[in-house]
């Protein structure tokens, strides 16, 4: 049997030398406890511990700091070396102090019981699992916040509730679609059973297409063959979701490949067809559509290039306008021809033109969506014979709204009329008249770019100050309404200065001005504090030397305090804060001494604020499970329905 | 009270062969003194109900601070970070360098405080993010505070220098090396790989041979090499590092490759109007669209949005292609 007991010389006299007592026996392996009783040497051991605890009986309150310290340090170290033996042993030994004796808490045992868990030999889904749980009793809100959504990250543990929030909305939808239909059908609405079979085809028989939150699983899944640590039962349920994802997602694509090469032989373009189903057969050796198409395609070729020796290959507008150009200039008596040099030009803003006016009418007819089969099949059950007067009604009403939007902003195809008006001013000086200058700066304006607007009106020496003047009103507007969720910084202070600058007059100025007097007005980043964060951290903000009267934020309105309770980190070394809405921003330079102090500081307050924001979030979730939906105007039904999970992360955009 | 102190050794030991020997010392008064069960139930019940919502007194606060800084880096330190994408904290930060960041400021605030654990912690943080001279930096500022630290400190700082020899730049040494010091350094790499192989350090050292091999094709580029031994050594480090979190990025090098190479033939066969030459045009558009249809489906990896923006792109220029081949 090794010693159990020894004594090992760090911190508790001094910060850097002293006291710290651990039990153990002389080597890096932990001995079990088993040799405490037995071991020869515990008696002359036992002697330190003696003089030990006399020491503690002289300085009572400052020991029991150390001691604890010393006992944190320890579990500290333990954790990082990875003896989750002593770790936990610290725990239990922690708990069971403050468990018998209340004025000993310290507010740390939670912290311990977290590097107890993390300490542990469990997965790491286990480990994400228990800190969830362990989070809820942190008391420290950064620490709370932190691990949780830590927890919340870890692979193993988010495929895990992937895969259940999934489940759950799956079944709840189906629920929640029973009960709609058991409600429509009870109102006299007996059509909504042949919709709730048109929904439930398209669900049995997976058509759509792989959702985000299907491919995030197979990503998760994925993740988890090649992290050799998953257990045999992770692995199993990882590659059947991965592999009937991928399936699935091969079919779409193969799909979507298919029609590519169909439209591409309906639009008279064998080549390209050709290239595709070559190009698909090489992918997807083992769907012998493509080679077969392909083989057809290759067959038809020698015939195609005999009826049409030179395939018509589709026109650029360039080209289009050159043609139309060279057929006028054919058209045309010699006498003429000096003076259509710049007809090219004006050719292509009337393509231009031509082909804005197509798409948005296009937009206006169809939409920017394709026909949905899913839709109209509901549609269908739904209405019976008088489906298509719905399908026609509803398209209707889809105009009238999408022409209410156009009639607001219409960007389809100004870009590239923007392009050809530039093209032939470029080209052909003095072409343009002051009717095309004043559309150029109208299709300027559609885009947002009221400053190329009133560049194309100046530069052309076009005088409608009217219109300038509208241009420059809303260029401050949007500029305002950028600048509104825009943080205090650089950005923000720059472009609110510039409306005040150069757009004086507008209506927006006086906006800008507004803004711009809630901030400090300087052009780097800030960092919003709340007052309550630096009261309770008062001690550590004074040793960090801070310079801010205590009377602007000691939440006694008899000295005053400072505006909304908030004050703003400069990081460059500044405090910035002001008393009323209406009283101008004080500067409070701190000491350069201090600054790298009062930075790591002030970063430990922006923690507390992100930790903040996210609770609020989470808060935000509903916690109840039900909630009633619909109402009893035109849909003529209120049902309770079961809140599905979200399924949302800010990572979804790779899932896209 | 040595007895009562054995006893309650005695007592832990049931659960814990490891136990401080400070046991019972933390109380406001006498930790010492044995409390009545009456006193024992009242004080878990204020654990349970009174101090989830107190405060942490503020002189525990730092303390607090560290140990989360040590759980989020101790959660994620068994990561593979050769074959998985490092972790983000709470920030949606890179959690190791948020995390050196913080233990930066935390050191501000409490400068020569617990200083061998924060060395430690950020030693860790540089191993997983595979700086290793910084690690093996931060490894030998580790005191001997704590014994087991202190010791495993020693280890690591070892293997770290032994790590950055191994991967020590092809140039370090001259002419030691002789007249092929890529040659050596990728076979050092490879031993290293073969070295480490099975122990806690496989990872790091594929993700060093991997950065190694990413370097050299770097220096490839944008050196007077020829492309074809560009595009033989982004093939090979393709084949090398087959499991790697970047694999995605090697492809998408190799397909900008060869968008680049067709866009070089198609420039070649506008003015030489030669079959010949859109048919290699075509060939490279073929390997490029391949790669990146395969990178465009790579769900959950940054390049599948560019992948998925170069094949329209691709495709304009296909059509390229498509004219001159009719």
């Amino acid at each position: 049997m090794k010693p159990t007991l020894r004594l090992i010389g760090t911190t508790l006299l001094s910060r850097s030398r002293g006291f710290n007592l651990i039990l153990g026996n002389g080597d890096e392996s932990p001995t079990p406890m088993r040799g405490v009783r037995d071991h020869p040497t515990r008696k002359r051991r036992a002697l330190p511990i003696l003089l030990w605890l006399a020491f503690l009986a002289g300085t009572p309150v400052r020991a029991e700091d150390e001691v604890l310290s010393a006992m944190l340090r320890d579990a500290l170290a333990a954790s990082l070396v990875g003896d989750s033996t002593r770790i936990a042993s610290i725990h239990a030994v922690l708990a069971e102090d403050e468990s018998e004796d209340a004025a000993s808490w310290s507010g740390l045992l939670d912290d311990v019981a977290t590097l107890d868990i993390v300490s542990s030999s469990d997965t790491r889904q286990e480990k994400a699992r228990k800190l969830r749980n362990q989070a809820k009793e942190l008391n420290d809100p950064v620490a709370r916040e932190r691990l949780s959504a830590l927890a919340d990250r870890v692979e193993s543990y988010r495929l895990d509730d992937l895969i259940k929030k999934r489940r759950w909305n799956r079944v709840s939808g189906v629920v929640n679609r029973a009960i709609k239909t058991t409600s429509e059908v009870a109102t006299g609405q007996p059509r909504a059973l042949a919709v709730a079979g048109v929904d439930t085809v398209y669900a049995v028989t997976g058509r759509g297409a792989p959702t985000t939150v299907d491919r995030k699983i197979a990503y998760l899944a994925q993740l988890q063959e090649l992290n050799e640590t998953a257990s045999p039962e992770d692995l199993a349920k990882a590659r059947d979701i991965a592999s009937k994802l991928e399936e699935k997602s091969t079919r779409h694509l193969i799909e979507d490949w298919k029609d590519r090469i169909l439209l591409a032989e309906e639009e008279g373009d064998p080549v390209r067809a050709e290239r595709l189903a070559g190009l698909a057969s090489e992918i997807w050796p083992e769907e012998i559509w493509f080679a077969e198409r392909l083989g057809e395609i290759q067959a038809r070729a020698p015939q195609a290039q005999m009826e049409t020796p030179v395939a018509a290959a589709p026109l650029t507008r360039e080209e289009r306008a050159r043609i139309e150009l060279l057929s006028r200039e054919l058209a045309r008596p010699p006498v003429r021809v000096e003076t259509v040099s710049d007809t090219p030009s004006r050719s292509l803003i009337a393509t231009a033109n031509d082909e804005r006016r197509s798409k948005t009418l296009d937009y206006l007819i169809f939409g920017d969506t394709r026909f949905e089969t899913h839709r109209a099949a509901r549609t269908v059950a739904a209405q019976g014979a008088g489906a298509p007067a719905t399908l026609g009604i509803l398209q209707g009403f889809e105009t009238v709204v999408r022409g209410a939007s156009l009639f607001f902003k219409n960007e389809l195809g100004a870009k590239e009329a923007i392009e050809a008006y530039a093209y032939a001013d470029r080209s052909n000086p003095g072409t343009l008249t002051e009717k095309d200058y004043l559309k150029w700066a109208d299709l300027c304006a559609e885009v947002e770019d009221y400053a190329g607007a009133i560049e194309v009106l100046e530069s052309a020496g076009v005088e409608d100050s009217r219109r300038v003047e509208k241009y420059r009103s809303k260029w401050a507007d949007s500029i305002v309404k950028r600048c509104k969720d825009l943080p205090p910084g650089k950005d923000r202070f720059g472009a609110l200065q510039f409306v005040l600058d150069e757009l004086k007059g507008a209506k927006g100025a006086r906006k800008a001005e507004t803004l711009l007097a809630e901030t400090p007005s300087v052009d780097r980043p800030l960092v919003l504090i709340e007052t309550k964060d630096l009261r309770d951290r008062e001690a550590q903000a004074m040793e960090a030397g801070l310079r801010f009267d205590r009377g602007w934020w000691d939440k006694d309105p008899a000295n005053g305090e400072v505006e909304k309770d908030q004050f703003y980190w400069d990081p460059q070394g500044s405090v910035w804060y002001r008393v009323e809405k209406k009283s101008p921003w004080r500067c409070v330079r701190q000491s350069e001494e201090s600054l790298p102090r009062l930075s790591a500081f002030f970063a430990a307050l922006e923690e507390i604020s992100v930790a903040r924001s996210l609770a609020e979030k989470r808060r935000g979730q509903p916690v109840f499970p039900i909630e009633i939906e619909g109402g009893l105007g035109s849909e003529n039904y209120l049902v309770p329905k079961i809140v599905e999970r979200d399924i949302r992360s800010d990572d979804d955009w790779l899932f896209e | 009270m040595t007895g009562d102190l054995r006893r309650r050794l005695i007592k832990v030991d049931r659960t814990q062969p490891w136990i401080p020997a400070f046991a019972g010392m933390t109380g406001r008064r006498s930790g010492m003194t044995r409390s009545g069960a009456g006193i024992t139930v009242f004080g878990a019940f204020l654990l349970l109900f009174g101090c989830a919502t107190t405060p942490t007194p503020e002189r525990n606060r730092p303390v607090e601070s560290l140990a989360t800084i040590i759980s989020e880096v101790n959660l994620e330190r068994d990561r593979d970070i050769y074959r998985l994408p490092y972790p983000r904290d709470a920030e949606g930060r890179n959690l190791f360098e948020g995390a050196l960041e913080r233990l930066d400021d935390w050191e501000r605030l409490h400068p020569q405080e617990m200083d061998s654990v924060v060395a430690f912690t950020r030693a860790l943080c540089h191993e997983k993010l595979a700086e290793v001279e910084e690690a093996r930096q931060e490894y030998a500022l580790v005191g001997g505070g704590d014994p087991s630290l202190a010791k495993e400190a020693d280890r690591r700082e070892k293997l770290m220098q032994d790590l950055a020899h191994l991967f020590r730049p092809p140039l370090d040494l001259g002419g030691q090396e002789g007249a092929f010091p890529l040659e050596a350094a990728r076979s050092r790499a490879e031993r290293a790989v073969e070295k480490y192989k099975g122990t806690e350090w496989e990872e790091l050292a594929l993700v060093l041979a991997e950065k190694q091999a990413e370097e050299e094709c770097l220096r490839l580029r944008s050196g007077r090499a020829s492309s074809l031994d560009y595009r033989n050594v982004l093939e090979e480090t393709i084949l090398r590092f087959p499991d790697s979190k970047n694999i995605y990025r090697h492809k998408m090098r190799l397909g900008l490759y060869y968008e680049d190479q067709m866009r070089e033939w198609i420039a070649q066969a506008q003015v030489t109007r030669d079959r010949e030459t859109w048919e290699l045009a075509r060939d490279s558009y073929d390997k490029a669209a391949r790669i990146y249809l395969e990178v465009s489906r790579a769900d959950g990896y940054p390049e599948k949005r560019e992948a998925q923006a170069r094949q329209a792109v691709l495709e304009e220029m296909a059509r390229k292609i498509d004219n001159g081949l009719r």
